[in-house]
């Protein structure tokens, strides 16, 4: 019973897992083994999820925490471009603002884990308090860090053009 | 306008090219073994605890064939050895039940899985090295008890009668062996732990850092 009841939670809050392993893992084989962790996770942490929170707040700080402290090996191999399907875009699009949010899209990949913890969170419309408890800092704490991120990410983009 | 066009936009990047799972994908994953750091090290540990039982059920057998009392005092040692690294290695696996991705902020996590890694390196270097000196030493007396059949006490002199190369000989086996287990298990300790050590200690400093 508690099994389906989290398989149909998971399958009905899927992206939230796909959206953790696609802004922390580059490579597709990696992003489906954190996927599985974090999946696995969430169900040994699921008989204490007592539904004071909604589900996809609690998946979030059991994703966000599994991802950012997950274990890689060192491959072999060394990442190639076709491994890529992260952050790496193909074509430059004609429309400027898309082109424009593509760069921002390639700059989020340049951050720390921490500061794409944040980025993730208040895309999502977090408000502050509650990402400051998600991430064990200061509302205020978390209002610089948001500051110092969007100037960084204006930085990255500044050199991005620089560079093409 | 344009700030929510990019978080639209952004949202629709990370989720996009994502194949989902269908409910049957999601069950094969529920039996799938964890891969987690967290996991990884309770298995060591408990890996680490059948050994060590297995070593103590080998030295109560050899303490009952063992008939001189060099011997039993080596054994001795053992057993202590073996029974502190017992209690250790419990707390140690007791203590990554404590980390629940679920109940803890980012921060509370990455500190306690930083102190609990921290932990288990400077524990395992400790008990590699602080057994090494037993077993040369002992076994250096037991073999001098045996051969000559000399008091424990003057087995324990038994540099005096070891002529001065073989002395030298197994000084130096014993410096350079202990140099060599000293660096490898460095090396070993860092090449699985240490580059991920480090990186906790960074996210943490970042969490930290205001400016």
């Amino acid at each position: 019973m508690a099994e389906s009841e989290f398989i149909q939670l998971i399958q009905e809050h899927q992206r939230i897992i796909h959206k953790v392993c696609r802004m922390y893992v580059q490579r597709p084989d990696d992003r489906e083994d954190l996927f599985q962790e974090i999946t696995l996770q969430a169900w040994k942490s699921y008989p204490r999820f007592k539904g004071n929170a909604r589900f996809s707040t609690w998946l979030y700080r059991v994703a966000l925490n599994t991802a950012i402290t997950h274990y890689r090996k060192q491959k072999r191999n060394p990442i190639t471009h076709t491994d890529i399907a992260g952050y790496e875009l193909e074509e430059a699009p004609a429309d400027p603002t898309e082109a424009q949010f593509q760069l921002m899209y390639k700059a989020i990949g340049e951050l720390s884990e921490v500061d794409k913890a944040l980025v993730l969170l208040y895309l999502e419309d977090y408000p502050y308090d509650d990402i400051a408890q998600m991430m064990g800092i200061t509302a205020n704490h978390v209002a610089v860090k948001m500051n110092r991120i969007k100037s960084k990410l204006q930085s990255i983009t500044s050199q991005m053009r620089v560079n093409n | 306008m344009e700030l929510d066009e990019l978080k639209n936009y952004l949202n629709r990047q990370l989720e996009e090219q994502s194949p989902l799972q269908s409910s049957n994908e999601i069950s094969a994953i529920l039996r799938n073994k964890s891969i987690g750091i967290v996991e990884r090290i309770r298995r060591s540990l408990w890996i680490e605890i059948v050994i060590g039982l297995l070593a103590m059920l080998v030295l109560v057998y050899a303490k009952q064939l063992a008939g001189n009392y060099a011997m039993q005092i080596y054994l001795n040692i053992f057993l202590g050895f073996t029974i502190l690294f017992f209690v250790i290695f419990g707390w140690l696996i007791q203590s990554t039940y404590q980390l629940s991705p679920e109940l803890t902020s980012v921060k509370t996590n990455l500190t306690r899985l930083h102190l609990l890694i921290s932990r288990f390196t400077r524990f395992y270097f400790i008990f590699t090295m602080a057994i090494f000196l037993p077993v040369v030493f002992y076994s250096l007396i037991a073999a001098v008890y045996e051969r000559n059949n000399h008091s424990l006490l003057e087995s324990l002199q038994f540099y005096k009668q070891l002529p001065a190369i073989p002395l030298l000989l197994i000084g130096a086996y014993i410096l350079i062996s202990g140099v060599c287990l000293y660096f490898f298990t460095r090396w070993y300790l860092r090449t699985l732990y240490g580059k991920y050590l480090d990186k906790l200690k960074v996210l943490l400093t970042e969490l930290d850092t205001l400016a």
